[in-house]
């Protein structure tokens, strides 16, 4: 774009991030390139004003405080013990309504309330801290993507990186979800195959230009939807 | 991850986390919550962040998702005056034809599509080329070139509907 360094070469050099032979270039040209320079000094002036003003402990802190989102990774629920149970559940009380399926794909929701585990109904609903746990039934592999839409429009994704490939047979997706306070209703949609995570982001994109309440309709053609009520 | 590591994390690459934040939303308390659900879902997939190659690129990755989150439950309209997102972003190359798309476009960021977001911010935040972008994307080249197209045409007409005058 320019005969300078870009915006994130330099703040990826300024904490070493970059690799042996990018970080010797972007020496070489810091050495000779005033302007250069004078943008990397304001990056390490960045970081040093950012950690008087915002210590890790505060981050931490606040993140422990401030639960904001409508579910939390909560690393202490056990999920051993969790899928365990659920693993049990699904063969001992699985029943026709319990499950949704499409085209193969199945999508089964264990509800953690207190020291009860559940296999969740279509008639039964969520609670204010209830941890939740996603396995799929998957008729082969395949790519997976399973994002969280809740009534007031905000997107969560059970995958950081949009999607992951699954292997055929019931698999857990990773980490568990923890209901908000106060509870907010929510709905599960699944798609599968290639470009799952972009079939489900250009339609929530979508969604939300048409104002389409949240909700099934936010869902691609194809996908697998679990709505789930607070009680 | 533990909070400690977390902690590490954060002294490493927060500010970076908190400034690209802030660009992309152009709000200062906004950028902060932002900063805050980054840090959240490092928590959540730290496995996936102690294994990628960048860890600025994996936080970014996480950070633009946050921001276009954001900037998608507020619908976003302009929020800050233009001189001040000018002086953060500090000097660009192209020309000043350059830095005014760039404005125009950060400006209106949520009025865009998730790709076109995606794009815009890493030609003109991150100020790639069009090959590093395919790159980065997995999309083709042509496709950059014709989403860049898309966004100065979009800057064209903004800045008439703002400032007045004619398209070319």
């Amino acid at each position: 774009m320019t005969d300078h360094l870009s915006w994130l070469n330099l703040e990826r050099f300024s904490v070493d991030d970059l690799p042996a032979d990018a970080r010797e270039t972007t020496r070489g040209h810091l050495q000779a390139c005033d302007q250069c320079r004078r943008r990397l000094e304001e990056l390490e002036h960045e970081r040093d004003s950012h950690l008087r003003r915002f210590s890790p402990e505060s981050l931490i802190a606040r993140i422990r405080k401030e639960p904001r989102r409508f579910f939390l990774f909560r690393p202490t629920i056990g999920f051993g013990a969790l899928g365990l149970v659920a693993a049990a559940l699904t063969l001992i009380v699985l029943g026709p309504g319990d499950r949704v399926r499409l085209k193969g794909t199945g999508v089964s929701i264990y509800r953690q309330r207190g020291d009860e585990v559940r296999l969740l109904g279509p008639e039964q609903g969520i609670r204010a801290a209830d941890a939740l746990r996603v396995v799929l039934t998957l008729p082969s592999r395949q790519p997976v993507a399973a994002w969280f839409v809740d009534a007031q429009g905000r997107i969560d994704r059970f995958l950081s990186e949009g999607s992951t490939a699954l292997e055929r047979g019931e698999r857990p997706l990773p980490g568990s979800a923890v209901v908000e306070s106060p509870c907010v209703d929510l709905w599960l949609v699944v798609a599968t195959g290639a470009g799952a995570a972009q079939r489900l982001e250009s339609s929530f994109e979508r969604a939300r230009l048409d104002r389409l309440p949240p909700g099934e309709r936010w869902a691609p053609t194809g996908s697998v939807v679990r709505a789930l009520r607070c009680e | 991850m533990t909070e400690d590591e977390v902690a590490q994390a954060y002294r490493q690459y927060g500010f970076l986390v908190l400034r690209r934040c802030r660009r992309i939303l152009r709000d200062r308390a906004a950028g902060e919550d932002a900063l805050q659900e980054v840090f959240v879902r490092l928590i959540r997939y730290g496995h996936a962040f102690q294994k990628a190659e960048s860890k600025v690129l994996w936080l970014y990755r996480v950070a633009d998702r946050c921001c276009f989150d954001l900037l998608a439950r507020r619908n976003t309209r302009a929020e800050a005056p233009l001189g001040e997102a000018a002086e953060d972003l500090g000097p660009a190359g192209g020309g000043a034809q350059a830095i005014e798309d760039r404005d125009v476009v950060l400006r209106f960021l949520a009025h865009f599509d998730d790709r076109l977001k995606k794009v815009a911010v890493l030609h003109y935040l991150d100020e790639m080329t069009q090959e590093e972008i395919a790159a980065a994307t997995g999309w083709s080249r042509q496709t950059i070139f014709k989403k860049l197209a898309v966004l100065r045409q979009r800057a064209t007409a903004l800045r008439v509907r703002l400032w007045g005058g004619s398209e070319p």
